[in-house]
């Protein structure tokens, strides 16, 4: 029958696999070489970093007072993990930063979702609430704080406040963005098979806006977790940027070095959870 | 191969013939103010295969979403089996220039989503009976993205059959294919719609495809749009490729492409 002479089998998916763009470029190299050419290139920011910081370290350019060399920098870090710092544990300490920036975003996530999805949904909700939101979000959370302090106390709660209400307001957005992103003819094929709303809400709403909601809870994270150290840099008695404050109070430059280096390190670590989780819920889009 | 004029066209519907979808006098005015089709009068007849023609602006797209229940008329009626049009539904299914799957859902069920929601009993043979109709028996768990462009169209008409309607609605489907796909397609349609006789609304701007598939092609003429033709497409069936060396295939192209020319 002429239908099967037409098969343009992808031969990629013949073969059980999805499509390799690597396999597909033309050049001279293998992938192996290329792959590996490629991690280099991602690495070698890092690396030059730390060259830089070994040669004036370790050359004495720069003071060991100002700039601690990394084996003092690692000794300490093992003391600091053994002993904590001011009678915290450096794991309570990372532990309370980053449970309260998983609060945060939690709540962020919960009304983010649901308020985008009905302005995305509504034309109605939108005119609502939409001025209001795009006037608070260019507002840096952090100026919230003392109002915050005033209101909530220090503590967990004007902590939990702040994350969640940065994290909302972009979630809020690109979840909007998402809904409305929505192939139109998507919606009238909704129409057309006899869905109801709740259906055309579970089919095609809400796994459409997913690609959105992701790239907001990317955004939201990564602002929530800049915030929570900012946050306990002023008002707080524990954390990661709490642990920084006193250090630097102290001229105990090693543990505002570890700090910071640490920060880095879990924000890498929890954007790449949530990367993990939007490839999982994404795989369709074939990337 | 006979050229019957719109007027007679239109005494025919007064007449009351009623047909699986009839247009009386339809017109549409947007809210902007602009016409897109003024006074249309045709009837599509239970079983054929009709084709609307004419250039991009001419009021086919919203033919189509008329008659699938998307859009209301102004003035006039559309009517489905001698009853208006209330709203889409899956009775006159729809068929979209992009397929428009939906990409996070794997083929099967992509083409079971209508009668799963419809809470109608098994769907999953009729499913696996017209994929393997199809040629895509094998691509049932793969996604959207996995398939060529011709593979998602013909996901997008057994997404269509499933709910077995009375009316195909077909808005220039394999306009986004190249030609060899294209022709592939045509006749994959051409012997499904032989197998089932489902009544065919299909919009197309390519006078070759409409003469190829079509029983009667309307041509169309823009602003506003209204029927400016109907002709009577008696070339024999089953019809394939050959057909568009055919000299009264030949000459039906030539009155069709003098018809479009005089309106520029």
């Amino acid at each position: 029958m002429a239908i099967t002479s037409m098969d343009q089998l992808p031969a990629a998916f013949e073969s059980g696999q999805k499509k390799q763009i690597n396999d597909r470029l033309p050049t001279g190299l293998g992938r192996d070489t290329r792959n590996k050419a490629r991690n280099l290139r991602k690495y070698a920011g890092v690396v030059v970093v730390l060259a830089v910081w070994c040669a004036l370290s370790y050359g004495r350019v720069v003071d060991a007072t100002r700039l601690p060399t990394p084996t003092a920098l690692w000794d300490q870090f093992v003391s600091l993990a053994t002993h904590g710092f001011h009678g915290v544990s450096l794991e309570d300490n990372i532990l309370v930063s980053v449970e309260q920036t998983m609060l945060g975003l939690g709540f962020g996530i919960v009304f983010g979702v649901s308020f985008g999805l009905a302005m995305g949904y509504s034309k109605v909700i939108e005119e609502l609430f939409g001025t209001l939101f795009s006037f608070i979000r260019p507002i840096p959370a952090i100026a919230f704080l003392p109002l915050a302090v005033l209101y909530l106390g220090i503590g967990l709660t004007p902590k939990v406040v702040l994350i969640s209400v940065t994290s909302f307001l972009f979630i809020v957005m690109s979840t909007e963005s998402g809904v409305r992103g929505i192939q139109h003819d998507l919606l009238r094929v909704a129409k057309n098979l006899g869905l109801n709303r709740y259906q055309t809400f579970r089919y095609i709403i809400l796994p459409g806006a997913t690609p959105g909601i992701m790239t907001g809870v990317r955004t939201g994270l990564a602002l929530s977790w800049a915030l929570i150290v900012a946050v306990e840099l002023i008002a707080a008695q524990s954390g990661l940027g709490y642990m920084i404050e006193q250090a630097g109070n102290f001229f105990e430059l090693k543990i505002v070095f570890i700090g910071i280096i640490l920060i880095g390190i879990i924000g890498v670590i929890l954007d790449s959870v949530v990367v993990l989780i939007e490839r999982r819920l994404l795989h369709w889009q074939g990337r | 191969m006979t050229v019957v004029p719109s007027m007679k066209e239109r005494e025919l519907n007064e007449k009351g013939s009623k047909g699986r979808l009839a247009f009386q006098h339809v017109t549409k005015q947007y809210e902007n103010g602009f016409v897109a089709v003024k006074d249309l009068s045709f009837t599509v007849h239970d079983g054929e295969f009709l084709c609307i023609l004419g250039k991009s602006g001419c009021g086919k797209t919203t033919c189509l979403h008329l008659a699938a229940g998307f859009e209301f008329p102004t003035s006039g009626a559309v009517l489905a089996k001698g009853d208006p049009v209330s709203g889409p539904g899956p009775d006159r299914a729809m068929i979209f220039q992009s397929p428009a799957l939906l990409p996070w859902m794997s083929v099967y069920k992509n083409v079971i989503l209508g009668p799963k929601c419809r809470h109608e009993p098994q769907y999953a043979e009729l499913a696996d009976s017209l994929l393997e109709e199809v040629g895509l028996s094998r691509f049932a768990n793969a996604f959207p993205y996995q398939l060529s462009g011709g593979m998602r169209q013909r996901v997008a008409i057994v997404r269509a059959l499933i709910g077995q309607p009375e009316v195909l609605i077909m808005d220039e489907p394999f306009g986004a294919l190249d030609a060899q796909t294209r022709l592939g397609m045509q006749e994959m349609l051409l012997s499904i719609w032989e197998r089932r006789k489902t009544t065919i609304m299909f919009v197309t701007h390519d006078v070759d495809e409409a003469l190829f598939l079509a029983d009667r092609v309307l041509i169309m003429s823009p602003h506003p749009g209204r029927v400016r033709e109907a002709l009577v497409v008696d070339l024999p069936r089953p019809r394939d490729y050959r057909l568009f060396a055919d000299q009264r295939f030949v000459n039906l192209k030539r009155q069709v492409m003098e018809i479009l020319h005089e309106k520029i």
